[in-house]
């Protein structure tokens, strides 16, 4: 009987204590002890792939300082240091004139740096190698500028108590994480020098040239060449490859066509073909035509195609193969390499629509040129 | 009735059990979700096509490679062997969904 009543009083305090508990519970989230338990949870979410952020830079680093030990650099680590914080600054933009020169000139700025510095560091290795090494510093720099803001964003919402703020970030973090995935990778693919989705545009210029080898420089890593289809004369333009870069072919284009015209002949077409980023649910590869120039510059290069189709009355034709953002910037697939036979075809069919027997006509393959010659 | 009964206390326990298996699950999902986001995916395959005379056949991908790149004469004409493309083989993931 004692043994029960010990029993009975144990199990009535027990019963007790949860009830305690219950309540206790019930009353902390009057006071908002649910929306802290919840940000916490979402603290600790950012905080784990924040780690995931730092792993990718430090590993996109030191990969990239691997590939210019291997090609001969001088302290590829300090090199490294200073050019993934290097920034440009945006030229003024409420007073708008003359932005688009003031624009080129920070861009190409900022490039030339990049490319001396390289230079500087890796003075015995190839042209190839260098560029390959200036875009894998430029996308170390990108996810190392995510981590940074990312973990900006953070501790700005912890010591603001912004609440907002964090479940912002915690909510925008999947589609952050797998931007910098894509950009982890995309390294990978430009350090083993394959051609890249966005070289769907070069690769339709080289082949519109029949494979020639007649390329010339004509500006800084851009280069022309002359080509014929079915009695129209083409005048192919490119970045210079196999080497890592997108070139100018804005201002070379611009360049040609003016010395075409001087020397009398009728520019009665002008082609841009580039990658485009596609609608999800779209196919891979699959390809549209426009009109405007196809273009994906922050505007100094695209301006260029613009003015002078306009000044000389030139159609100005887009012709583009879609492909996500992922495929855009890693190793290119089957979809977009089948697509770029069938951008050739369109590209044949436009010249035939839209220009004459003894006609000149532009085509500017646009995009980086990694792993794709001339 | 006694309120205090040994079945509405088994009830309590249950309940709290529950609630603690839950957040363990949720918070092994979390751990996966980010072993599946972490960096452990392992490299495509990439291969060259190459072009002889209208001749395509293809190979795998080596170092020094690049679109455009002459490789030398393929035959007895003089036609030469040239690289036309270089891709990724890329495992195609099922959709989900009803699109």
């Amino acid at each position: 009987m004692s043994a029960l009543t010990t029993l009975s009083s144990i199990e009535n305090w027990s019963y007790l204590f949860i009830n305690v508990v219950w309540v206790l519970i019930f009353i902390m989230y009057l006071f908002g002890f649910g929306n802290w338990i919840q940000v916490y949870w979402w603290k600790a979410d950012i905080k784990s792939k924040l780690t995931v952020l730092n792993d990718l830079a430090n590993s996109a680093k030191s990969r990239t300082a691997e590939y210019m030990k291997k090609n001969k650099a001088k302290d590829s680590s300090k090199v490294l240091d200073r050019l993934i914080d290097f920034f440009a600054i945006d030229p003024v933009n409420i007073e708008p004139t003359d932005i688009i020169n003031r624009m080129r000139h920070i861009i190409n700025i900022r490039e030339s740096r990049f490319k001396k510095t390289i230079e500087e560091s890796m003075p015995d290795s190839n042209e190839r190698a260098r560029s390959i090494a200036s875009t894998a510093t430029e996308i170390a720099s990108a996810l190392f500028f995510i981590y940074k803001y990312v973990r900006h964003l953070l501790l700005s919402g912890e010591k603001t108590k912004n609440w907002y703020l964090i479940m912002y970030l915690s909510m925008m973090m999947p589609q952050i994480m797998q931007i910098a995935n894509i950009y982890r990778k995309a390294l990978d693919d430009f350090l083993d020098g394959v051609p890249v989705g966005d070289g769907a545009g070069p690769i339709v210029a080289l082949k519109m040239s029949n494979f020639n080898k007649d390329w010339r420089d004509v500006d800084e890593d851009t280069v022309a060449t002359e080509s014929e289809y079915n009695g129209r004369k083409l005048i192919l333009v490119k970045a210079k490859g196999p080497a890592s870069t997108v070139g100018r072919p804005g201002e070379a284009t611009e360049k040609l066509i003016r010395e075409s015209i001087a020397n009398g002949e009728r520019v009665s077409l002008l082609i841009t073909v580039d990658a485009a980023l596609k609608f999800e649910g779209e196919e891979t590869g699959s390809i549209a035509e426009g009109a405007g120039a196809a273009i994906g510059d922050p505007g100094p290069e695209k301006i260029r195609f613009e003015r002078i189709a306009t000044q000389y009355n030139i159609p100005l034709r887009a012709v583009v193969i879609k492909m996500g953002m992922d495929e855009a910037i890693m190793g290119m697939n089957k979809k977009i390499l089948d697509g770029i036979d069938k951008a050739v075809e369109r590209v044949k069919r436009i010249i035939e629509e839209e220009s004459k027997p003894g006609e000149t006509v532009f085509i500017a393959g646009i995009g980086n040129t990694a792993g794709v010659g001339q | 009735m006694n309120p205090f009964s040994g079945q509405g206390f088994a009830y309590q326990a249950i309940l709290l059990f529950i609630v603690l298996i839950v957040v363990v699950l949720l918070t092994i999902r979390q751990a996966n979700e980010l072993k599946r986001i972490s960096y452990m995916q392992k490299r495509p395959k990439f291969v060259t096509v190459e072009d002889c005379n209208g001749m395509v056949s293809t190979r795998d991908y080596k170092e020094g490679d690049f679109v455009g790149l002459v490789e030398g004469p393929c035959d007895n004409d003089g036609n030469l062997r040239r690289i036309v493309g270089i891709y990724a083989i890329t495992e195609e993931k099922k959709k989900k969904g009803l699109i």
